[in-house]
């Protein structure tokens, strides 16, 4: 009987336990304060949410967009057997605002990171002896340098998005932001990336990779020459490049070195910023991996490189005459391509050529420095360098600027850069060149569709994205872009 | 020993009924919907500043409760201004309420029934031509990008612009359309006669008979009629200084008047124009024969990368063929559509063409993949394909290691007593015939071929080995009537049908005449039974 009674008891306990299992105890206080709390103690904790800034961007639903909304719209890509759907659609230029390439999540989860080194690493600063002012400054113009990038992005695709500059950490931050106006974001970028500027390392010397794949003085100034060039700002444009061509770290590769050391091993003294692989780069796997590409080039532009037959960067070079993509697939000129297990290429957001032509660009356009002379040098510099023979055109605005585009289009075919430099062309004066875009519905139709694709282009606002619907959705202040609203 | 259990019950017990009190349910006496989304009738009476009008027309018509239900509906809704608009001009009343005779109610069911298609169709698959799936009236309807500006300025049927487009609801979408569409009432003639641009053509169809034969929706046999007409408008023909009836029968007719006689040159002329096909633009084939109403006679369709080019002549020079104007073309009626040609459409009598036919990829039934790959089907599964006995059934294979056309073979039973092709247009004149199967086997069968019902040519011996009838040796191959395959066709080890000794080519006849341009049946009966995987019949022209 005691026993019994111990039993009893014994159960007393449990009872009780479960007598109290709704009460608040159980509760937790918001996890991410404790943890933020916790965690921006020291300069390692910095540097490795500046590392987790980089490796964001290292994310496939991040790169493919970076593909395909500087490729699909424009006419270098056709689509293979295993293109989606929704890159079809994008290719006429058919965007509705539930097609999910237009997600912009991805690129906000960026931006987040960025903003939670710039508000809590100061607080690390003062944690933590070892952590210099000036590393303190470095890593924080690392993070502004990565966010006026992927806002510079944003802004070339949507023309006007919300411009987030605080931290989303706790459930006090406004929740729903309204767009920007296109000046305004743009003035920012250039803000924060001429204030980058002065903090960043010239280089890293631990490896190429650290080099080309952190932001440094060079690729913070690339992308300012890159904003000016859009904004039409021709005269900081020059004064950019400048600053990137004095800085002497970067020139361009040997001509007999243009895949190989570009493409195909990566991070050469010509690279700027190139995002790291150290796993399988899935977008370019998946964009252009020979048993099952998603993208095929398309075939009229393997002509362009006929013009002329010396040109490194033809056949087994940036495409091949099977119809793949050579400069993401191939090994090297024997017509080798990657298997899908060796895609570790560097995604290029800026090379050393692409600074050179952006600077000849304004020395066309600029009216206080134009330069034709000084331009033609520069895209000869490019087009030499691939040719080994001097540019043919007349220095004349036009000519130059037909030919500029031309060397651009070749040197940078697949680079996600095409749709951008036809869109900056054509929107230049109010959409004077418009005709630009039009010219890809005859390039984009069979016999079927050209009325219908050309309608698709016809409308100026239809070059700009739609938001995502679930974004407008879920935030009452997000008005969806002109002409998508429906 | 049987207390201590007890007690244990109760104690478990007793947590048990405390565990389930412990909480209350907060969300008891509420009730869940899986799914909060509206239907289309829903949505639209939910928007009444745009849909009140439409609401109360399918209200009125009793087609509300069928648009609530479940299923996959396109609706396109016209706002309330445009059925105002329609409704004034149309009936001269201001408000729905006031249609109430029963001629204005069948009316209006037919003008929901014109509005609604049974399929869920958004505007991704919306292409410059008719809308898959036909209304509920059994007519299509059309999508057109010709005004430019993009997504949101189709115009469907050429008279309504979509005002909101996609809106989804759980059983179909909605496009908003702020025009009413008018529904088809009148056959192709009398529409193209509406337009006024048409007169002379119009009257040349009257003139020759046409304009009924045209006209008439249903045919005897029950199945509904369908006109393609290409017309040349009245501008087209002033262009080319005709600028009457009479100035187009004297240019086509000078010396006969008797235009209802089918071989009238005006007759012919305007049968010529007309085929009993339904093609809109984009229906039109990439590279074939289309046939007209005038007997044996066909418009040859090829489309290049941008331009669809009817008759091109195989003289390779520029602007010999005729194209349609696309902004003056795909107009629907109750009966078809037609489209308008850029220059006057001359009967054409194509040369003698090298006709490749292959009898697998060729098969329209395989072209839309009713037919899949290795599926076994009765005869009456295709168009222009029979067998005896019907019973039997056969299927199409393809492999990449074949090195056959298009990679692709016909396999047919062994037990077969005859297998018949219906061939495509062969425009008239003087052929090789040959056919190519995958033979040199034992097992094959021995056929005799027949041309039109009469046997022509020597046995087809499908089991017949390369080598005894001196394979490589072209020459001795030509002289025992068999030829090698086409370097052409290559397989996925890189051996071309040439280098192959199981595809090699019978000549069933090196004189098949064609009087007329025509289709033919080729029939092979069997005379030792055997299953032959047929490849493909080739007719090569010979000067």
């Amino acid at each position: 009987m005691k026993q019994h009674i111990i039993k009893i008891f014994k159960i007393v306990p449990i009872i009780l336990i479960t007598l109290s299992s709704c009460d608040s105890y159980l509760e937790l206080e918001p996890q991410d304060n404790l943890i933020q709390g916790e965690f921006w103690q020291n300069k390692e904790q910095v540097s490795a949410a500046v590392a987790g800034c980089y490796a964001s961007m290292n994310q496939s639903a991040f790169t493919s967009r970076v593909l395909m909304w500087g490729e699909l719209r424009a006419e270098m890509i056709v689509a293979s057997e295993s293109s989606s759907n929704n890159a079809r659609n994008m290719m006429k230029n058919y965007i509705l605002p539930t097609n999910n390439l237009v997600e912009w999540k991805s690129f906000y989860a960026t931006i987040n990171y960025c903003n939670l080194v710039l508000e809590f690493a100061d607080g690390a600063q003062e944690n933590d002896l070892s952590f210099t002012e000036q590393e303190l400054h470095r890593f924080k113009a690392e993070v502004l340098t990565i966010r006026s990038l992927v806002y510079f992005i944003l802004v070339r695709n949507f023309k006007e998005v919300p411009l987030v500059l605080t931290a989303t950490a706790n459930s006090q931050t406004d929740f729903y932001p309204a767009k920007s106006s296109e000046a305004d974001i743009i003035a920012q970028i250039i803000t924060d990336l001429n204030a980058a500027v002065e903090d960043l390392n010239l280089g890293y010397s631990e490896s190429a990779a650290h080099d080309k794949g952190r932001m440094t003085k060079g690729a913070a100034l690339a992308i300012l020459a890159d904003v000016y060039l859009w904004n039409n700002q021709f005269n900081d444009c020059i004064a950019a490049c400048n600053s990137i061509i004095e800085l002497g770290k970067y020139n361009l590769v040997e001509s007999s070195e243009w895949f190989n050391q570009l493409f195909f091993e990566g991070n050469s003294t010509e690279g700027i910023f190139e995002l790291q692989f150290s796993d399988i780069n899935a977008t370019i796997r998946d964009g252009f991996y020979i048993s099952t590409p998603n993208y095929a080039p398309y075939q009229e532009i393997i002509d362009l490189y006929f013009e002329y037959p010396s040109d490194v960067r033809g056949d087994k070079a940036t495409f091949d005459f099977s119809g793949y993509v050579f400069k993401y697939a191939g090994i090297n000129n024997s017509g080798f391509y990657r298997a899908s297990d060796e895609f570790y290429n560097n995604f290029i957001f800026y090379r050393y050529a692409d600074v050179l032509l952006m600077q000849a660009e304004a020395y066309i356009l600029s009216s206080d420095f134009k330069n034709l002379p000084v331009a033609y040098n520069l895209i000869d510099q490019v087009h030499q360098r691939a040719i080994g023979a001097p540019l043919d055109a007349s220095l004349d605005e036009q000519s130059l600027l037909t030919a500029l585009l031309l060397e651009r289009q070749k040197e940078f075919a697949f680079e996600s850069k095409r749709w951008y430099d036809l869109l900056r062309f054509a929107r230049r004066n109010e959409f004077e060149n418009q005709q630009l875009i039009l010219d890809l519905a005859d390039i984009k139709s069979g016999a079927d569709d050209y009325d219908q694709i050309l309608s698709y282009y016809s409308d100026s606002e239809s070059y700009f994205l739609p938001i995502d619907q679930n974004e407008v959705n879920l935030n009452p202040q997000l008005l969806q872009n002109p002409y998508y609203e429906n | 020993m049987k207390t201590t259990k007890f007690i244990t019950w109760i104690g478990c017990l007793l947590m048990f009924i405390i565990s389930i009190n412990s909480c209350t349910d907060k969300l008891d006496g509420t009730t869940f919907f899986t799914s909060d989304d509206m239907t289309i009738i829903e949505t639209l009476e939910a928007n009444p500043e745009l849909f009140s009008s439409y609401s109360a027309i399918l209200e009125k018509t009793e087609f509300s409760t069928a648009l609530e239900s479940y299923g996959s509906y396109t609706c396109f809704a016209p706002t309330n201004a445009a059925i105002k608009a329609y409704l004034e001009e149309k009936f001269n009343v201001s408000s729905v309420d006031e249609l109430n005779s029963e001629e204005q109610l069948d009316f209006l069911k037919i003008l929901v029934k014109f509005h609604t298609l049974p399929s869920n169709r958004g505007t991704n698959s919306f292409i410059e031509g008719r809308i898959v799936d036909t209304t509920y009236t059994g007519d299509y309807l059309t999508s057109s990008y010709l005004l430019g500006g993009g997504i949101s300025d189709v115009v469907i049927n050429r008279e309504a612009k979509l005002n909101q487009y996609d809106i989804a609801t759980t059983n179909g979408v909605i496009h908003a359309l702020d025009a009413v569409l008018d529904p088809y009432i009148d056959g192709v003639p009398k529409t193209m006669e509406n337009t006024g641009k048409y007169t002379i053509f119009v009257e040349a169809l009257k003139q020759t008979g046409y304009y009924e034969a045209f006209s008439v929706f249903v045919s005897e046999s029950g199945s509904k009629n369908n006109f393609t007409i290409l017309a040349e408008s009245d501008e087209i023909y002033s262009q080319e200084g005709i600028n009457s009836f009479n100035d187009l029968a004297n240019l086509i007719s000078p010396d006969n008047s008797d235009y209802l006689d089918t071989s009238n040159p005006l007759n012919r002329f305007v049968a010529y124009h007309a085929t009993q096909n339904f093609l809109y633009t984009s229906d039109f084939p990439e590279d074939a024969f289309i046939n007209t109403v005038l007997e044996n006679n066909a418009i040859k369709s090829f489309k290049t990368d941008k331009l669809l080019k009817i008759n091109e002549t195989e003289t390779g020079v520029d602007d010999t063929w005729v194209s349609l104007l696309s902004d003056q073309s795909n107009f629907p009626a109750k009966n078809g559509v037609y489209h308008t040609v850029d220059k006057i459409l001359h009967v054409f009598v194509p040369k003698a063409k090298y006709i490749i036919f292959d009898l697998v990829s060729d098969q329209p039934e395989v072209q839309s993949k009713l037919i899949g790959k290795l599926v076994n089907v009765y005869p009456d599964a295709f168009e222009y394909i029979d067998w005896f006995p019907r019973t039997l059934t056969s299927r199409w294979n393809s492999k990449s290691s074949l090195t056959a056309y298009n990679y692709n073979i016909l396999d047919t039973s062994s037990s077969l007593a005859w297998i018949e092709f219906v061939t495509p247009v062969l425009p008239k004149g003087q052929y090789e015939l040959l056919v190519c199967s995958n033979g040199g086997n034992s097992a094959r069968g021995v056929k005799q071929t027949y041309w039109d019902g009469e046997p022509i040519g020597s046995v087809y011996d499908v089991r017949t080995k390369a080598a005894s009838v001196g394979y490589p040796d072209e020459i001795e191959m030509e002289a025992n009537n068999w030829r090698r395959g086409s370097k052409l066709f290559i397989n996925n080890a890189g051996v071309s049908a040439y280098d192959s000794t199981s595809f090699i080519r019978f000549i069933i006849t090196k004189e098949l005449l064609c009087p007329v341009q025509q289709r033919h049946v080729i029939r092979f009966e069997t005379i030792k039974s055997g299953g032959v995987p047929f490849d493909y019949i080739e007719f090569i022209p010979v000067e």
